[in-house]
């Protein structure tokens, strides 16, 4: 059914705002082509919009204290728990931080006390001067890299042959 | 934290370790035009505040809540359109409490007898002749608009505004329908008024 001018002029109005549907934007599109009312009708709608942003476009927008607003509206809100209010609730939690305290300790000594322990120091076997067996232990002669001579004593079971 | 889009800073509001950091700049963001749109309802600079503080306290506590709750924010809509429809029940709330509400109400622009405020003319800007035709029809196109319904001067100062139908229809809970009737019906009475008073 053809929308009559009555009923056109919501949609009229809908159309020049930029608010209707393909199909809807066709429709007016279709009967503005024939309608001198509804073209006129339009004009007038475009101008009364043009005079009401006109008449409303110098209105400033107020001084707002942001300051002052901010402190009375962040005092009403509830935010919830900041972290530090969070990390103090878990503190307060004796089976929470006892273990977590002593495991902190034993780290804290740990890390602290590797850098004073001196690291194995490894020898290099060059060489076996002479094995001597009497006693029933086994001695060796050896010369490292240093030249310094080291005296091994075995017991006779481990010496090597 | 210019750049980030209000979604973005009312999700970090809800989710975030900085929940009040964010809340602060989503409300230095909207407070001067909440405080605005509320002025224009409430023509009291200090009750407008107060309505305006009263709005971000609301919304924010609804923020807090979790998404399912009542009156939480649910993100189906822009945030902006949200708080104003939050503004705009505070005021209602506002005229239901004052006085003034039921003044107002009665008068509609049917009513209004054309006498608008003095207008000021400083003769250095153009040929005064027309710039006082000029003010005169700003005054007396303001003084129409104020003499609407509290809802069709509210939906046609969003649609001034540049709020599309739908965001109107949020803040005011209508539906699209109705809105873009009652901005048709709207600019048909100032356009009456304006030509019964020679102004066009």
């Amino acid at each position: 059914m053809e929308k009559t001018c009555e009923d056109m002029g919501i949609l009229l109005s809908a159309y020049l705002d930029g608010e209707v549907t393909e199909v809807d934007r066709l429709k007016v599109e279709d009967h503005l082509a024939t309608c001198l009312t509804c073209q006129r009708l339009a004009r007038e709608l475009d101008a009364t919009e043009e005079i009401l942003k006109k008449a409303f476009s110098d209105t400033t927008q107020p001084e707002v204290g942001m300051t002052g607003m901010w402190t009375t509206i962040a005092s009403r809100v509830d935010f919830g728990p900041s972290i530090w209010q969070r990390l103090k609730k878990l503190i307060q939690v004796r089976w929470v931080w006892m273990p977590a305290a002593i495991a902190t300790a034993a780290v804290a000594v740990l890390v602290f006390l590797t850098p004073f322990q001196s690291p194995e120091r490894r020898v290099t076997i060059t060489r076996v001067e002479s094995i001597s067996s009497r006693s029933g232990q086994v001695m060796i002669l050896q010369a490292g890299k240093t030249s310094q001579p080291i005296i091994w004593i075995l017991p006779e079971k481990e010496g090597v042959g | 934290l210019v750049f980030l889009s209000d979604e973005q800073l009312v999700s970090k509001c809800q989710t975030g370790f900085r929940k009040r950091h964010y809340a602060s700049v989503l409300c230095e963001r909207h407070s001067a035009y909440v405080t605005k749109f509320v002025l224009r309802r409430v023509d009291d600079i200090e009750v407008a505040k107060d309505i305006a503080q009263e709005t971000f306290v609301n919304a924010f506590n609804s923020l807090m809540k979790p998404p399912n709750k009542e009156g939480s924010f649910r993100g189906d809509c822009p945030f902006k359109s949200w708080l104003l429809g939050i503004a705009y029940n505070q005021c209602n709330d506002h005229w239901r409490k004052s006085a003034r509400r039921h003044q107002k109400s009665h008068v509609t622009i049917d009513d209004f007898d054309g006498e608008v405020s003095p207008i000021q003319i400083s003769s250095e800007q153009g040929n005064p002749e027309e710039k006082l035709i000029e003010e005169e029809r700003k005054a007396a196109v303001r003084a129409a608009v104020a003499q609407l319904s509290e809802l069709d001067k509210t939906t046609i100062e969003l649609h001034l505004d540049g709020f599309r139908y739908e965001e109107i229809a949020e803040i005011t809970q209508s539906n699209v329908n109705r809105v873009g009737s009652r901005i048709f019906y709207a600019k048909k009475k100032i356009r009456n008024y304006l030509d019964k008073e020679g102004l066009i």
